[in-house]
């Protein structure tokens, strides 16, 4: 059969991978918010005078309006907040910031409307629950990023 | 505006690893299978849109390097990146407008290459979400939790999801992971991300699809039945996923009333026969027959337990087995497709439903659903 060759060939395997380097822009308030949160501490949002939703991260639009926010919009939000829902994560791949297990979150900042994601620890994660009250726990030598935050963890809960 | 048919389908058997094909190996397959099955030839197709993703392949403008594998020399081809679904969508489209006759519509897959949880969290931006490592497994974890905490939904229902659909990849040729499971089973499986385990999770598939589509001035001429595009609908939710409620999937409800507008459908819990939905996750397919209207929110799991979607019940869901049981990022919408027009055409095999004269096919693009897309397809 002509096509004998086919079951006869190996099939090869060429490892390879992409390494790119990126200098990502954050915008000017995206830029207002990491400042606030590495020289302060303070978790910011903005409110659109439109509707009168809060978004944190602050945006330059409103997403539901989509008209601008004015710089005079913003608001300090937090830091405490409440779990809105958790995960708690039990596989590990090399872009998580913790070693698992830890938890995600979708944490409601108080004053917000929207929650933000992070990530939740320092805490017998077995003891979470849906609706307690957390707080951040921040690095000293923050960088103005997210991971700023190092976590978030129940409010007077114990250390682990 | 011209009516509009799938003429001709082909998809690959989807495996864990495919080793022995590349990507334009997997293309050229489902291309030229699919020309047969319509019975036509590489020079009958008028335009091709590709479905393909550069982080999966590993390489930028993918799309470019398969235009040998998929006969688009001397034509026009344009990309999506983005669930088969929405590039037969634009496919669709080029024919509605009159501009093209025949369009190939053509998606591809090696999940296997790349690294699923590196890929799916470079989804995320990268200034606010993706360096805290989310992922695909990680954010539908969070969606299955807010599924829980707020419309009351049950775990040991999703099991089932899993039974079932698994169980119907028993008889799909195709499939990669069919599976006699136990609901103890699903839940006693490793967990992921609580609330999700294993088994709840779909795998990490290779594998490629294809559709030809065609305007109704071609139709006679070819060698199968028609299968008309009666209804499309879509729209998409925010990218941050602390904007959306997670637990109401408020894009896939304005898709489906697109969808069932355009195809004149009234009641369509009644009227569509049966659902190839997108179940990356088994707690996606009660949530999105929630979103699809079919039932109230937070009873999407009582349909299952009460054997309404089971193969062959009230409304058949996923009778092929749905993405469970083989998940090639980007093709498995498409899949969907392919599944309800064999259905159809009565020619699904072993997996074949009784009835058969309506269904709907649903494709979902970004994390946990962010959009959606939706087919209502017909005999006539």
């Amino acid at each position: 059969m002509a096509d004998q060759w086919r079951s006869k060939t190996p099939p090869l395997i060429y490892e390879g991978g992409i390494h790119m380097p990126y200098s990502w822009t954050v915008g000017r308030v995206g830029s207002r918010f990491f400042i606030e949160l590495r020289d302060n501490g303070q978790i910011m949002a903005n409110r659109c005078s439109k509707c009168k939703g809060v978004w944190v991260p602050p945006r330059l639009r409103c997403p539901v309006c989509f008209q601008e926010i004015g710089s005079d919009d913003w608001l300090e939000v937090g830091p405490q907040g409440t779990l809105r829902h958790f995960t708690i994560v039990r596989y590990e791949h090399p872009a998580q910031p913790l070693k698992p297990p830890f938890a995600y979150g979708l944490i409601d900042l108080d004053g917000t409307d929207r929650a933000i994601v992070h990530l939740v620890s320092g805490t017998d994660l077995n003891s979470l629950k849906q609706g307690i009250r957390v707080k951040p726990v921040m690095r000293s030598d923050r960088q103005g990023n997210m991971l700023d935050i190092m976590y978030f963890t129940p409010v007077g809960g114990k250390t682990q | 505006m011209k009516r509009v048919a799938v003429v001709g389908v082909a998809q690959t058997r989807f495996e864990r690893r495919i080793v022995d094909r590349n990507y334009a190996d997997l293309i050229y397959e489902v291309t030229t299978g699919a020309l047969e099955d319509a019975g036509m030839t590489i020079d009958q197709i008028d335009n091709v849109i590709t479905i393909s993703n550069d982080f999966w392949d590993g390489r930028t403008i993918s799309s470019m390097a398969i235009t040998d594998a998929c006969g688009a020399y001397g034509k026009n081809v344009s990309t999506v990146e983005g669930d088969g679904t929405f590039g037969m969508l634009y496919g669709a489209m080029r024919i509605w407008s009159g501009s093209f006759g025949t369009t190939l519509v053509v998606a591809h897959s090696k999940s296997s290459e790349g690294s699923l949880p590196l890929i799916t969290n470079a989804m995320f931006d990268p200034i606010y979400y993706r360096p805290l490592g989310l992922d695909a497994i990680s954010s539908a974890a969070l969606q299955a939790r807010a599924y829980m905490d707020r419309r009351g939904a049950n775990p040991e229902d999703w099991a089932l999801v899993s039974v079932k659909n698994h169980g119907n990849a028993r008889y799909n040729p195709y499939a990669q992971l069919p599976m006699d499971l136990t609901v103890e089973q699903v839940m006693a499986s490793r967990p992921i991300a609580d609330p999700l385990k294993l088994y709840d999770c779909s795998p990490v598939s290779d594998g490629a699809g294809a559709i030809i589509l065609a305007g109704e001035d071609w139709v006679s001429d070819l060698r199968q039945k028609p299968v008309w595009l009666k209804g499309v609908g879509y729209a998409a939710e925010p990218h941050y996923l602390g904007d959306r409620d997670l637990s109401n999937p408020q894009a896939l409800t304005q898709a489906a009333k697109g969808a069932y507008e355009m195809a004149g459908l009234t009641d369509p819990k009644t009227q569509i026969d049966f659902f190839e939905i997108y179940d990356a996750f088994s707690y996606m397919e009660p949530l999105w027959l929630e979103g699809l209207g079919v039932c109230p929110a937070g009873e999407g799991g009582k349909l299952t337990s009460e054997g309404v979607t089971k193969m062959g019940g009230r409304l058949s869901v996923n009778p092929s087995g749905g993405v469970l049981s083989a998940h090639a990022v980007l093709v498995a919408g498409l899949v969907r497709v392919i599944e309800v027009v064999l259905q159809i055409r009565k020619t699904a095999g072993a997996h074949q439903l009784d009835r058969a004269r309506i269904g709907l096919a649903h494709g979902i693009n970004g994390p946990c659903g962010q959009s959606h897309c939706v087919w209502i397809m017909g005999e006539n």
